[in-house]
């Protein structure tokens, strides 16, 4: 421009005053260019190339920038797809615009996750027309900010979820993770904080309770001694006053009776004692290591002990049938304590007519003789084969809410596992069920192998 | 014979002071472990033959009141009354010398068969 001279140059590569050809294209060769001077110093340059050079070149960019766009994607996807959770990137219009990751297509059920990129996420993964109830997604989109729900697993309600959304300036990222084990520990960490905190009420009861029952035990003999002192000195004041009646009663009715009175408050006083004592070591936290020689016998009438009350106001007939001369095992006994009143209070639950019965029997099975087998029967409503196969699942219950958490028998079959013996089920619809619990020769002593597994 | 009898139920007190006294016993009576307590500074030692004491009650329990007579009046016999049966209890009271423990409920006979045997 200083000279007023355009600078044309064929191979701009050779020509030192034209600079060299653009750094990107060394094929552009062919240039016209103005430079553009300041004083002495250059401070720019207008130039055209060879168009046909010009084409070629413009193509060869828009393919690179193809390559490059696909590269990043598939850069992503396998980010994406090394995530183990679920994720998806939605458009602002429910649309799957970019991708979904191999976990979310496992969770879905889509087999070409190719499919359902550019359809909208109810269609293309639920199969609804419309968005799915209660989805937050059009708020995150109205407010422009993420955050978190949980939720019943959408494609398995058995499942507890957490669904994050992240806004992003191409979309909104999905991510769900499966948090039913977490809600499981929170739920059972619940229930045992709830049974610990019964067992605290449960043994302050019983203590007042034995407390004023003592005053019952401890003062009749009393009594009864004091009436032996009085009875002699009324029978001579009778003898003289054969007309003598007390309550309607002749003399001798009225003598025997204030004995049977007695018998029978004291006979109470031993029932109520009896029942009490038999709750005292309820809902005590199973700290593990409590191994030792139990007998049997004692542990299913603790067990009975604490079921008997509910038992008997909703079953007509309760037997206990346990074998003669069973060997003592060598066992934790409270959780089995636990899991025998969990079998009894579901037997007492289940019962739907009007002769209605508990069985609990314990044996040593003919062909094992080193286990000992404990069955828990009834002749309630039973259960198809469908919920039998779900009757030990987390959360699995076929009652109201309020009567059942759904997690007695999922913890009963982890207490029965934990002490090495298994538990198994019977059952058919409006006949009845059968649990049966199977501990086997782990619990004949520390000889044993479970007792080496230890250390 | 005279026992303490330490219990901060009164109806509980009457009963064992009643069944006590008609088998010849003298009974003096107090309702808290510190008030058994007093009784001992108000009264020579050796006029108290034995201490019948319930365990759970406000203030100072049976065995902090067992703990001060050890170290305070020797090897005076102890029973301990208490309607919780367990063992960790027993044991603590057993490991500071306790002659007897008793579960409530229980009856005059069993209570007057504990006594002979710790006072023989």
């Amino acid at each position: 421009m200083k000279s007023s001279n355009p600078v044309t140059a064929h191979d701009s590569s050779e020509n030192s005053r034209f600079g060299g050809a653009p750094r990107r294209n060394p094929g552009l060769k062919d240039f016209l260019r103005f430079r553009f001077f300041s004083g002495e110093d250059s401070t720019g340059m207008l130039g055209t190339p060879n168009p046909h050079q010009l084409t070629s070149w413009l193509f060869s960019e828009h393919k690179d920038a193809e390559e490059q766009i696909r590269e990043s994607k598939s850069m992503i996807q396998a980010v994406f797809d090394g995530i183990s959770d679920p994720l998806l990137l939605l458009d602002r219009d429910f649309s799957i615009t970019i991708l979904l990751n191999r976990a979310a297509a496992k969770y879905y059920g889509v087999h070409e996750p190719g499919e359902v990129i550019g359809k909208r996420c109810y269609e293309a993964l639920m199969g609804r027309t419309e968005p799915c109830e209660k989805c937050p997604y059009p708020l995150v989109i109205l407010n422009g900010r993420g955050g978190t729900f949980e939720r019943k697993g959408l494609m398995d309600p058995a499942r507890f979820e957490k669904v994050i959304i992240y806004p992003t300036e191409i979309g909104v990222v999905i991510c769900i993770k499966d948090i039913t084990k977490a809600k499981l520990m929170e739920r059972q960490l619940i229930h045992n904080q709830k049974l610990s905190s019964l067992g605290l009420l449960v043994s302050g009861i019983v203590h007042e309770i034995k407390n004023l029952n003592n005053c019952i035990t401890f003062n009749i003999p009393i009594l009864t001694e004091y009436l032996k002192e009085l009875i002699p000195i009324i029978d001579d004041y009778v003898e003289s006053h054969s007309d003598f009646e007390l309550f309607g009663m002749s003399y001798p009715e009225f003598r025997e009776d204030i004995f049977n009175l007695l018998g029978n408050l004291e006979h109470a006083s031993g029932r109520i004692n009896d029942t009490v004592s038999g709750l005292g070591g309820f809902g005590r936290r199973n700290d593990g290591g409590k191994q030792r020689w139990v007998e049997l016998k004692q542990v299913v009438e603790k067990a009975v002990a604490i079921c008997r009350c509910q038992g008997k106001r909703i079953v007509k007939s309760f037997e206990v049938d346990m074998a003669e001369n069973l060997p003592p095992i060598f066992i934790d006994p409270e959780p089995l304590e636990q899991v025998l009143v969990n079998l009894l209070i579901k037997a007492a639950q289940a019962t739907d007519k009007e002769d209605t019965w508990i069985r609990l029997k314990v044996k040593q099975p003919d062909t094992l003789r080193d286990h000992v087998l404990i069955e828990v029967s009834d002749n309630g409503c039973g259960m198809d084969e469908e919920t039998q196969g779900k009757v030990f699942e987390p959360f699995f219950s076929t009652k109201t809410p309020r009567r059942g958490s759904g997690l007695g028998l999922f913890v009963s079959h982890n207490l029965i596992e934990e002490l090495g013996g298994r538990i198994e089920v019977e059952s058919k619809p409006s006949k009845g069920s059968t649990f049966r619990v199977i501990l086997n020769d782990a619990n004949q002593g520390p000889t044993k192998s479970r007792y080496f597994s230890s250390f | 014979m005279k026992i303490l009898v330490v219990d901060d139920d009164m109806v509980q007190l009457e009963s064992l002071r009643r069944g006590l006294r008609s088998k010849g016993y003298q009974v003096l009576e107090a309702l808290s472990a510190e008030d058994a307590l007093n009784r001992f500074t108000h009264s020579h030692t050796n006029e108290i033959d034995l201490v019948l004491s319930d365990y759970l009650m406000p203030g100072m329990n049976g065995i902090e009141l067992l703990k001060k007579i050890r170290e305070d009046h020797g090897s005076l016999p102890v029973i301990l009354m208490t309607a919780y049966g367990e063992k960790d209890l027993i044991i603590e009271a057993l490991h500071n010398r306790c002659n007897s423990f008793i579960e409530k409920p229980f009856t005059l006979e069993q209570l007057m068969q504990e006594i002979e045997r710790v006072t023989k």
